[in-house]
C-alpha cells in the first residue's frame, strides 16, 4: 500500500492545516476589527471616541464627523449588565447552592437536567418576550405605582438578560460549589456545625474564587448578548444612571449602524467595527481573568 | 442552638426560594410564548356563497382574492370557504376564547357585521396549512415558516460541512497531535478564547470578508452558513476537546506499547471513546448554531424573502431571523405568527436535545 491515511505523519499534517484555518478565521476577524478601527481614528479622534459624551453618529456634507463618543453606550451597557447581574447573581448562587448542598444525586441531575435545556433557549426567543410582553407589563406596573418605566428602559431587557443567565449562573456555580472537597464538609460537620454553618463558614468562602468566574463570564455573555437588546431598547444614547429611563447598548449601535448605513469604508460603517473591537477587548479580558482563576483554583484542590 | 437550627433552616429557605422564584420566572416568561402559539397554527376561513358575497367578501383575505380568483365569487357560482383577512380571523379567534393580542381594535359597525356572521356559522376554523407550507408573504394570513424552515436547514448544512471539520480536527490536532512548542499554548488559548467572542462579532466578519470582499451572495444560506459556521467552529473544538480529555491516558500508553502507530491510537481507540460526549455536546453546538440571530442580521439575512431557497445560493432567511422580522409587525396576525415560529423553533431544538439526551442513554447502557 503506497498511501496509508493512518500514518501519523499524513494524519498530522491534514489536521495542522485545519487548525490553522481555524487560526487563520480568528485572526481575520481580529484583523479586520483592528484595521477598520484604526481607519475610523483616521476620521475620528480616538480622545473623542472614548471620551466624548454625545452619541448621535453624523457624517456631514463636507465629511465632518460628529458626535461619535462612545461613553453613553458604555454607560448603558453597564447600566444594563448592572441590572442583569441584580437578578442572577442572588437567584443563580442561591439556587446553585439548593442544588449542590441539598438536592439528592438523583433530583439533582434532574434539576440540571431542566437547565440544561433552558440554557438552550435562543436568545431570539428572550428577544421576542422583553419586547411584547415584559415591556408593556412593567410600564403598566410603573403607571400603577407612579413611576415613569420608558418601554425600552434598562430595566427591561435587564430583567430578562438576568432570567437568562439564571440557568448559565446556576450550572456552572453547582460545579464550582461541587469542586469543593467532601472532607470540608464533613470536618466542618463533625465539630458541630449546622449544614448552612458548613456552607456559609466553610465552602462558600472557599468557593469565592469561583463564583467571581462564574459572574464575570456571565457578565462577558450580558455584555455581548444582541438580540434582546436589539428588540428590547432603543437606540436614543443618553448619558443617564436612570434604570428606567429609554437605554442602549454597545451591540444594539453596532448593529443599527452596519444595518442602517451599508457603504463599507464610510466611518459609520468603521465606527460599528471600533465599537465590536471595544466588545472582543472586554469580552476578552473577562474571559481571560474567568478562566486564569478557576485554572488556579482547581490546581489548589486537585 | 434553637436560633441556630432556626438559621439553618431560614438558609436553606432562602437558596430553595431562589431557585424556585428563578425557574418559574423564567418559565412564567416564556411559557406565554407557547400558550399564544398554538393560535398560530389555525386559521379563520369564511363560507362565501352568491347569496351573502356582498357582507362577507369584504373579509375575505386580499392575498387568496389574487391568488385564487378563480374561487371568489364573481367568477363562481359555488359556494366556498376562503381565507379570512387578518382583521376577521383576529376578532373570530377571540370570539372563540384564543387570543390574548387584544391591541387591534376593530370599529363597531364592522363587529356587528362580523358578529352576524359568526352567529349564521358562516365562520369556522380549520388547520394553517399555510403556515407549514408557504413563505413569508406581506399578509398575515398567507405568511408560513415554510421558507424560514428550508433557510435553516440549508445555512445549517453549510455551517456544519465548515465548523465539523474544522472544530473536530483542531481539537484533535490541539489534543494529541500538536508537539509541545512555544507556540502551542498561544494557539490554545487563541482559539478557545475565539469560542467566548460575543456571536455579534462574526456578523461583522462575514459582512466585511464573505459580502464585501468575496462578494457572496447577498441573503442566501451560502453566506449565512459560513459566518455561522466561523462561529461554531471553535465551540466545538472546545467541546471535542472536553471529551477527548475524558478518555483515559492509560488507554492511549497501553495501545501504543502493543505497537499501534500515534494515528492508530487515536482513529482506533481514543476518537470512538470519546465518541458518546463528543456526538452529544456536537448536538447542543447545533442547536445554538440553528438559534443564532445576531450574526445574520449584520450580514442582511434578516430580510422579507418570499419564496421558499432551494439551493444554497437562493435568497433565503432562518427560523429565528423570520421570528425577529414577525415580531415587528403590528399586525395581530403576525404576533401569532411570532409564537407559532417559536413554537417552530422550539420543536427543532428539542429534536436536537432529545436525540443528544437519547444518544447519552444509550452510550451509558451499551458502553
Amino acid at each position: 500500500m503506497l498511501f496509508r491515511p493512518c500514518q501519523t505523519r499524513v494524519l498530522r499534517a491534514f489536521l495542522f492545516t485545519l487548525c490553522l484555518i481555524l487560526l487563520g478565521i480568528s485572526l481575520t476577524l481580529l484583523g479586520i476589527l483592528v484595521w477598520e478601527t484604526v481607519g475610523f481614528f483616521t476620521h475620528v479622534n480616538p480622545f473623542e471616541f472614548f471620551l466624548g459624551l454625545v452619541w448621535n453618529p453624523t457624517v456631514t456634507d463636507s465629511g465632518e464627523c460628529l458626535f461619535f463618543g462612545s461613553v453613553p453606550l458604555i454607560c448603558g451597557t453597564l447600566l444594563i449588565t448592572f441590572v442583569t447581574l441584580c437578578v442572577a447573581a442572588p437567584l443563580g448562587i442561591g439556587g446553585a447552592i439548593y442544588v449542590a448542598e441539598y438536592l439528592s444525586p438523583r433530583n439533582r441531575r434532574r434539576v440540571k437536567g431542566i437547565l440544561e435545556f433552558l440554557s438552550g433557549i435562543p436568545t431570539i426567543v428572550y428577544g421576542v418576550t422583553a419586547a411584547l410582553t415584559i415591556a408593556p407589563l412593567l410600564n403598566g406596573w410603573g403607571q400603577w405605582l407612579g413611576l415613569d418605566i420608558s418601554f425600552e428602559s434598562a430595566v427591561v431587557s435587564g430583567l430578562v438578560m438576568g432570567l437568562m443567565n439564571f440557568p448559565f449562573v446556576v450550572s456552572l456555580s453547582d460545579e464550582i460549589l461541587r469542586a469543593i472537597p467532601a472532607y470540608v464538609r464533613s470536618s466542618g460537620l463533625a465539630l458541630g456545625a449546622t449544614q448552612s454553618e458548613v456552607i456559609r463558614k466553610l465552602v462558600l468562602p472557599a468557593s469565592i474564587p469561583g463564583l467571581t468566574a462564574v459572574i464575570t463570564l456571565a457578565v462577558a455573555r450580558t455584555i455581548g448578548e444582541t438580540m434582546i437588546v436589539v428588540m428590547a431598547t432603543g437606540l436614543s444614547a443618553q448619558l443617564t444612571l436612570n434604570p428606567f429611563a429609554p437605554a442602549t447598548t454597545l451591540t444594539a449601535q453596532l448593529t443599527s449602524l452596519i444595518t442602517g448605513d451599508q457603504s463599507p469604508g464610510s466611518p459609520k460603517t468603521q465606527a460599528a467595527f471600533a465599537l465590536g473591537l471595544l466588545l472582543f477587548a472586554v469580552t476578552f479580558v473577562l474571559n481571560l481573568m474567568a478562566t486564569r482563576v478557576v485554572r488556579k483554583y482547581k490546581v489548589r484542590y486537585a | 442552638m434553637r436560633r441556630r437550627f432556626t438559621w439553618d433552616w431560614g438558609f436553606r429557605a432562602l437558596c430553595l426560594s431562589a431557585l424556585i422564584v428563578g425557574l418559574v420566572a423564567l418559565g412564567a416568561i416564556v411559557a406565554p410564548l407557547f400558550v399564544r402559539g398554538y393560535t398560530a397554527f389555525l386559521t379563520t376561513e369564511l363560507r362565501v356563497t352568491p347569496f351573502n358575497q356582498k357582507e362577507v367578501l369584504p373579509f375575505v383575505s386580499w392575498g387568496i382574492k389574487r391568488q385564487r380568483p378563480d374561487l371568489v365569487p364573481p367568477k363562481t357560482e359555488r359556494p366556498a370557504w376562503l381565507l379570512a383577512s387578518d382583521e376577521a380571523d383576529s376578532f373570530y379567534k377571540g370570539l372563540q376564547g384564543l387570543v390574548t393580542y387584544n391591541s387591534q381594535r376593530v370599529s363597531p359597525e364592522t363587529e356587528s357585521l362580523l358578529q352576524n356572521l359568526a352567529n349564521q356559522g358562516g365562520m369556522r376554523l380549520a388547520f394553517n396549512w399555510r403556515l407549514i407550507t408557504q413563505a413569508d408573504q406581506t399578509l398575515p394570513e398567507m405568511a408560513g415558516l415554510w421558507g424560514a424552515l428550508c433557510g435553516s436547514v440549508l445555512t445549517l448544512l453549510v455551517a456544519m460541512t465548515l465548523a465539523v471539520p474544522l472544530g473536530v480536527g483542531s481539537a484533535i490536532y490541539l489534543e494529541e497531535l500538536a508537539p509541545h512548542r512555544w507556540w502551542t499554548p498561544w494557539i490554545d488559548l487563541k482559539l478557545t478564547n475565539m469560542a467566548s467572542v460575543p456571536s455579534v462579532l462574526f456578523g461583522l466578519l462575514g459582512f466585511l470578508v464573505f459580502d464585501t470582499l468575496l462578494g457572496l451572495p447577498r441573503p442566501s444560506p451560502l453566506m449565512g452558513g459560513l459566518t455561522i459556521g466561523c462561529m461554531a467552529a471553535p465551540l466545538l473544538m472546545v467541546t471535542t476537546r472536553l471529551a477527548l480529555q475524558g478518555v483515559p491516558k492509560a488507554i492511549r500508553l497501553s495501545a501504543q506499547a502493543l505497537g499501534a502507530s500515534h494515528a492508530k491510537v487515536i482513529a482506533h481507540h481514543v476518537i470512538p471513546m470519546a465518541l458518546p460526549q463528543m456526538v452529544t455536546s456536537g448536538l447542543l453546538v447545533i442547536s445554538r448554531a440553528l438559534g443564532e440571530t445576531a450574526p445574520l442580521l449584520l450580514i442582511g439575512m434578516v430580510a422579507f424573502v418570499g419564496t421558499a431557497p432551494e439551493g444554497i445560493t437562493d435568497p433565503a432567511t432562518t427560523l429565528p431571523a423570520q421570528i425577529f422580522l414577525w415580531a415587528k409587525n403590528p399586525e395581530w396576525g403576525f404576533l401569532s405568527k411570532t409564537s407559532g415560529g417559536i413554537l417552530g423553533l422550539f420543536f427543532l431544538l428539542s429534536l436536537f436535545n432529545g436525540l443528544a439526551f437519547w444518544l447519552r442513554r444509550y452510550f451509558q447502557r451499551n458502553p
